[in-house]
């Protein structure tokens, strides 16, 4: 190994990071090296002071402590509150018959009753077009009876009016008017 | 992760034990103050909470949970700059106030110092790909999916991200040669 092909291996070396072979080739050249003992010197210099650590103040153990305390009381509450909505969902009074069938009925309708407006639309027109054409379909004497029924009353209540109108022209000939008395 | 999934958010302790740290150096290291790196950690493990339903058996669990602090930090800056603080929009000049602070600066080693200022000069992205190659349980293809890139890609990105922050470190060592 030279010096450009050990070179680029000198950063992992100072960090341990190199494979076994490539770490004992790197320590023979060293040996003969002293330009690359000298990188080496300094990197690990660097190293090490990188490496020295500062202790932090009682503080912040205490502040975690506390933080973590705080996250647990708050998670037990949650989950106290879960607890309790559960519960209070299984203790819900049951609903009674009526209710029970009436939601049945309004399920059935929902089912039957097309969910687009568009199809609702012309579901209701078809239904529309059901009744005119079974109205025309049907018997014609079960409609017949009441309609000549209600011909005569008119045709009664047309001549009575006729009848009125023709008095009161008479009257108006027997008794003259004001206009001609005076 | 899975069980704090199925509901025991009592194991989301245990996963903040084990990360907490890391997390917390990510954020800082990434030019946020220790308050504000506090809350971020936190907000990364509540969100990591709100989200746990769509964690995946499957998916490697450190990818996931940087990715959600990444998340949480680019939330936290895009706020900060609706609310119109400064010191989201110019990580250098909130660098540069705690420094100043005599308590950091009595914590803090100068070579420290020196790194976070030339941390700070890197873009976010390159910041961020150089801070996650140092988290042991990121391997190439992690980082490669996290950034959305192929592996030779990241191989790459992280080798110019790593001389870009040596220069700027040796600058800052020749800008402030007393410390």
């Amino acid at each position: 190994m030279n010096c450009e092909d050990c070179k680029p291996q000198l950063t992992d070396f100072s960090r341990d990071q190199l494979p076994a072979e490539m770490h004992a080739s790197v320590m023979a050249h060293l040996r003969e090296c002293p330009y690359c003992s000298r990188e080496v010197a300094a990197l690990r210099q660097i190293a090490a002071l990188l490496d020295a650590e500062e202790l932090p103040s009682a503080q912040l153990r205490q502040g975690f402590q506390a933080r973590l305390e705080q996250t647990r009381l708050e998670q037990t509450s949650i989950e106290r509150v879960g607890l309790e909505q559960a519960s209070l969902e299984q203790e819900r009074p049951v609903p009674s018959g009526g209710h029970q069938q009436r939601k049945r009925l309004s399920g059935l309708f929902h089912l039957l009753w097309p969910s687009r407006p568009v199809w609702a639309c012309a579901y209701s027109v078809l239904l529309l077009c059901c009744g005119l054409v079974s109205g025309q379909l049907l018997p014609a004497d079960s409609l017949g009876l009441s309609i000549s029924g209600s011909a005569t009353a008119v045709t009664q209540s047309a001549n009575g009016a006729i009848s009125e109108e023709r008095l009161i022209q008479l009257c108006s000939v027997q008794n003259p008017r004001n206009s001609e008395i005076l | 992760m899975l069980q704090v999934k199925a509901g025991r958010l009592e194991q989301l302790a245990v996963l903040f034990e084990r990360h907490h740290l890391k997390l917390f150096n990510f954020f800082r290291k990434s030019g946020n103050s220790r308050p504000a790196s506090e809350d971020l950690v936190q907000d990364t493990f509540m969100r990591m909470l709100k989200y746990a339903a769509s964690y995946q058996e499957s998916r490697n669990f450190m990818p996931w949970m940087y990715q959600i602090a990444r998340n949480v930090a680019a939330d936290a800056g895009r706020n900060a700059v609706h609310a119109g603080l400064q010191d989201a929009v110019e990580p250098d000049v909130l660098a540069a106030d705690s420094m100043s602070d005599p308590e950091t600066q009595q914590s803090l080693h100068d070579t420290e110092q020196r790194l976070r200022r030339a941390l700070l000069r890197l873009s976010s992205d390159k910041r961020e790909l150089v801070l996650l190659s140092r988290v042991r349980q990121l391997g190439t293809e992690d980082l490669a999916r996290l950034f959305g890139c192929s592996a030779s890609v990241i191989k790459v990105r992280l080798h110019r991200s790593l001389e870009q922050l040596r220069e700027y470190f040796d600058n800052e060592d020749d800008q402030h040669p007393g410390s």
